[in-house]
């Protein structure tokens, strides 16, 4: 380990110790145990509405084989129940959102972990159903760019060509660029990555113009 | 020296999973605190983080497959929720720097007070990819294999992160010297 790594080891570690050294353990303790609560509630919630309907299952099969009677063919197999439907994808409508939009979640995504953040400017779902592994989904509302040399008053067609243009130098490498509407307005899908940051090159949401960065796929 | 798995082992864990999260949490808590806060400044953030992979930690207890790897699940899962959190504020508004109270003070011991603030400031001041592979790198000692699997990048995207971090932050002692 060279000096520099070395250092940098040591003030990364005693940074984090102080960082630490203020948090109020009786108070982390008293959060962590409501928070556990609610997740013990919540775990009720879904076995009480899966006792009721394991019962009202049971309650339906009572009845159909009550209705065959017993005129019931026994050398005739009950016919196979249709295989459970994998959970569907939810559709999620933000009310805040500005202009109105509605997003279909994956079907892996369980509801019971979304947490919905809601502002005019963007939302967001996390799960993090899967273990040690988290999922965002956002949407973003941008304005027109304010970056270095562009018009604060960029036009839709005038960004797009600007995305095409970063594509055509290089900058960027667009693999998709799908026409299509949002709430009957024209918008275009563009799956894009990069392996350098291209500052301001999104818009502006809430004030921050976003940057294209390396190592993530933009779409 | 962030708490590994046979260090997890050292101490038995309660069969409870609620007790075992409880432990697990009076054990490495604060640590995982500070791990937080590398990656996202504030204190409030980083326990704000911690706290929720705890929970999710209690929520997902029965699919561990070997308890005592619930420390390592700890860490990824800070170091996931930190990120989360960067990327969010990154949307919501420009990247603040730390304000004076989360600062390193000036009495600072350990490296020279003013050396060590210098060099935090620099890795704060780092692009947000190469400040992940230093602290994944310096502070939990992960490889850079471990490091590549971890962000979910090629190592060879590590290595010159790592290189330019590096790079960068020599540059910046030199200016000191």
């Amino acid at each position: 380990m060279t000096e520099l790594e070395s250092r940098l080891a040591t003030a990364l570690r005693e940074e984090a110790e102080e960082l630490a050294m203020n948090v109020d353990m009786r108070n982390a303790t008293d959060t962590l145990e409501d928070r556990l609560d609610h997740v013990d509630r919540s775990r009720r919630v879904w076995y009480v509405a899966g006792a009721v309907a394991a019962a009202a299952a049971v309650v339906v099969v009572g009845l159909v084989l009550a209705a065959r009677g017993p005129s019931h063919d026994a050398s005739v197999p009950p016919a196979a129940n249709p295989p459970a439907s994998s959970a569907g994808a939810s559709v999620v409508a933000d009310p805040f959102f500005h202009p109105a939009f509605s997003a279909v979640l994956p079907a892996w995504v369980t509801q019971n972990n979304v947490t919905s953040h809601k502002s005019d400017v963007y939302a967001w779902w996390t799960s993090c159903d899967v273990p040690a592994t988290c999922a965002d989904f956002s949407v973003s509302r941008f304005d027109s760019l304010t970056a270095d040399g562009l018009d604060p008053r960029l036009t839709y067609q005038a960004f797009l060509a600007h995305l095409r243009d970063l594509g055509s130098k290089g900058t960027i490498t667009i693999s998709r660029m799908t026409p299509t509407t949002v709430d009957g307005h024209p918008a275009t899908e563009v799956d894009a990555d990069s392996t350098a940051m291209v500052a301001n090159a999104l818009g502006c949401a809430a004030g921050t113009c976003q940057d294209i960065q390396q190592d993530m796929s933009m779409r | 020296m962030t708490g590994t798995t046979d260090a997890c082992r050292q101490s038995s864990l309660p069969e409870s999973p609620r007790a075992a999260v409880t432990h697990l949490f009076h054990h490495h808590y604060r640590r995982l605190v500070g791990l937080a806060a590398l990656m996202v400044d504030d204190r409030e953030t980083a326990e704000e983080v911690v706290q929720g992979a705890f929970e999710a930690l209690y929520r997902n207890w029965g699919r561990l497959r070997d308890p005592y790897a619930a420390v390592s699940y700890l860490n990824r899962s800070v170091v996931n929720g930190s990120r989360s959190k960067v990327r969010r504020r990154m949307t919501e508004r420009a990247f603040d720097l730390p304000d004076a109270g989360s600062a390193p003070s000036a009495e600072t011991v350990g490296l020279d007070g003013s050396q060590r603030h210098e060099l935090i400031v620099a890795v704060r001041e780092l692009p947000r990819r190469q400040r992940e592979v230093v602290v994944l790198r310096y502070f939990l000692d992960l490889s850079e294999e471990q490091i590549a699997e971890w962000l979910g990048v090629s190592k060879g995207s590590v290595k010159r992160h790592a290189f330019r971090a590096t790079d960068a932050l020599q540059k910046r002692m030199e200016a000191w010297a």
